[in-house]
C-alpha cells in the first residue's frame, strides 16, 4: 500500500480499487459468457458482455459493448454501441459507435458501423458499410435495426448460465 | 519519387522483401479513385485480404467495401489440373467455386474491383470463371484494377497491398519464395475475360504493368448451355 501524496506514490491515475468519479463508470454492469459455456437464442440486456464460450442466435446490446474474446466463437447477428472481435464470428456486425477486429479476430460477415478498425492480421471477409466521416445520414439503419431486435432490459438466453459482475469500485 | 515494387528485376526483388512492407506509387489508382466522388454510394469490391488501411481510406468516400480474400479462400478448392476431356467439367466446377467464394446478391453492381496482383497467380481456366463471375455484378462503368508482373520471377503468393492514398500502395510480401510468373500479354488478358475490355494500361520501369479494365457486357458466350 501506498500512502496518498507521499513521494514516490502513484497521484497521476487513480487506483482501479477507488471511487471513480465519472458518473458514466460508476455502476457499469458486465456480463461474461465463460470459455466452458454454450449459449443459444437471443441475448439481449442493459450491460456489456463479454463472449469467451459459444454463442448461436442474436446478440442484441444496442447501448453497451460486446467484447468477442480470442476463445469466443459466435454465429449470431450482433448489435451493440461498440464490438470488439478477438474471436471468430460468423454474423453480421452492427456497432453505433465502432466495430474493431483485433488482431486474433476473425470475421465472415457484413459490418455496418460509425467507424471499422481492423488491426493489422485480423481476418475478414465480407462488406463493410460505412458512412463518410462527419456523415450521419445512414446511421439510423443500424439503429433502427438494433431497436427492432428488442432490447427490454433484461438478458434472455436459453440457457440460465451466465455470470454476471459488477465492475464498479469495491 | 523512386519507384519499388516486389516485380523489379530479381535482385532488387530481393532487396525489398528484407525490408518488408514497402511502398509502390501507382499510375492508374488517381484516375480510379477519383471516380468515387459523387453523391450516390459506390460499391467497391477488393479481391485481396483484409487490410485496415484500405479500410480507412475508403471510409472516406460514401462507399460499401466488399472484402473477398480470394486467394486464401480459393486454395480449399483447388485440385491437380484436368485433362481436356473433362473441360466441361472443370468449367461448371470452376463457376460454381466462384459462385461460393463470391456469393454477392444479383442486383448487385460494382463501381470498381481491385484484383491487385491475383490474375498473376490463376490459371487460365480460373481466370475465365472469375471475370464470368465478377461480370454478373458489373456495369458499364465498372472499372477492374489489376497488375500483371512482366518479369520472370514473382512472390510465390500474391502481395497483400493496401491503399495508403489516392497515389500510393504499400504491400507486404508474405513469402520469401519465388515463382515464375505467368506474363500475361494484352490478347491473352482479352482472351480469358470475356466482359472486359482494356480500358487504359501502363508498363512501369519497375516491371509491373497496370490494367483497368472497363466491362463491356457478356455478350459472347464460350460454349452452349
Amino acid at each position: 500500500m501506498w500512502k496518498k501524496n507521499e513521494p514516490g506514490s502513484f497521484t497521476s491515475q487513480a487506483p482501479t480499487h477507488m471511487p471513480v468519479s465519472q458518473p458514466e463508470r460508476s455502476r457499469k454492469e458486465l456480463s461474461t459468457i465463460g470459455s466452458s459455456m454454450t449459449i443459444t437464442g437471443e441475448l439481449t440486456g442493459n450491460e456489456d458482455l463479454e463472449v469467451h464460450g459459444k454463442v448461436e442466435g442474436t446478440v442484441s446490446l444496442k447501448k453497451h459493448s460486446v467484447l468477442i474474446g480470442e476463445r469466443g466463437r459466435v454465429k449470431a447477428d450482433i448489435y451493440a454501441k461498440s464490438i470488439r472481435v478477438g474471436g471468430e464470428v460468423k454474423g453480421n456486425l452492427f456497432g453505433e459507435d465502432e466495430v474493431i477486429i483485433l488482431q486474433t479476430g476473425r470475421v465472415e460477415g457484413d459490418i455496418k458501423a460509425a467507424r471499422v478498425t481492423l488491426e493489422n492480421g485480423s481476418k475478414f471477409k465480407g462488406s463493410i458499410d460505412m458512412e463518410p466521416k462527419g456523415d450521419e445520414k445512414e446511421r439510423s439503419s443500424a439503429e433502427d435495426s438494433a431497436a427492432k431486435s428488442g432490447e427490454n432490459g433484461r438478458l434472455a438466453a436459453q440457457s440460465s448460465s451466465l455470470t454476471s459482475r459488477s465492475t464498479s469500485p469495491v | 519519387m523512386e519507384l519499388t515494387s516486389p516485380w523489379t528485376a530479381e535482385q532488387s526483388w530481393r532487396t525489398s522483401r528484407a525490408k518488408g512492407s514497402r511502398e509502390y506509387h501507382s499510375l492508374a489508382l488517381p484516375g480510379l479513385v477519383a471516380r468515387l466522388d459523387g453523391e450516390r454510394k459506390f460499391r467497391v469490391l477488393d479481391l485481396g485480404p483484409a487490410h485496415g488501411l484500405t479500410v480507412e481510406f475508403f471510409s472516406r468516400f460514401s462507399c460499401k467495401l466488399y472484402i473477398a480474400d480470394l486467394y486464401r479462400t480459393l486454395q480449399s478448392y483447388r485440385i491437380e489440373p484436368v485433362d481436356d476431356e473433362e473441360e466441361d467439367e472443370e468449367d461448371d466446377r470452376l463457376s460454381k467455386i466462384f459462385s461460393e467464394l463470391l456469393p454477392y446478391d444479383p442486383y448487385t453492381r460494382f463501381d470498381l474491383v481491385l484484383a491487385w496482383d491475383l490474375l498473376n497467380y490463376l490459371e487460365p481456366r480460373e481466370i475465365e470463371a472469375l471475370s464470368r463471375r465478377l461480370g454478373r455484378f458489373s456495369h458499364a462503368a465498372t472499372r477492374l484494377f489489376a497488375m500483371i508482373a512482366i518479369h520472370q520471377e514473382i512472390p510465390a503468393r500474391p502481395c497483400g497491398f493496401k491503399i495508403r492514398d489516392s497515389e500510393t500502395l504499400e504491400y507486404d510480401t508474405v513469402t520469401p519464395e519465388t515463382r515464375s510468373a505467368p506474363r500475361h500479354k494484352e490478347p491473352t488478358l482479352r482472351r480469358l475475360m470475356p466482359g472486359f475490355e482494356v480500358g487504359s494500361t501502363c508498363v512501369l520501369r519497375n516491371g509491373l504493368q497496370e490494367y483497368v479494365f472497363v466491362f463491356s457486357g457478356l455478350t459472347t458466350p464460350r460454349r452452349a448451355g
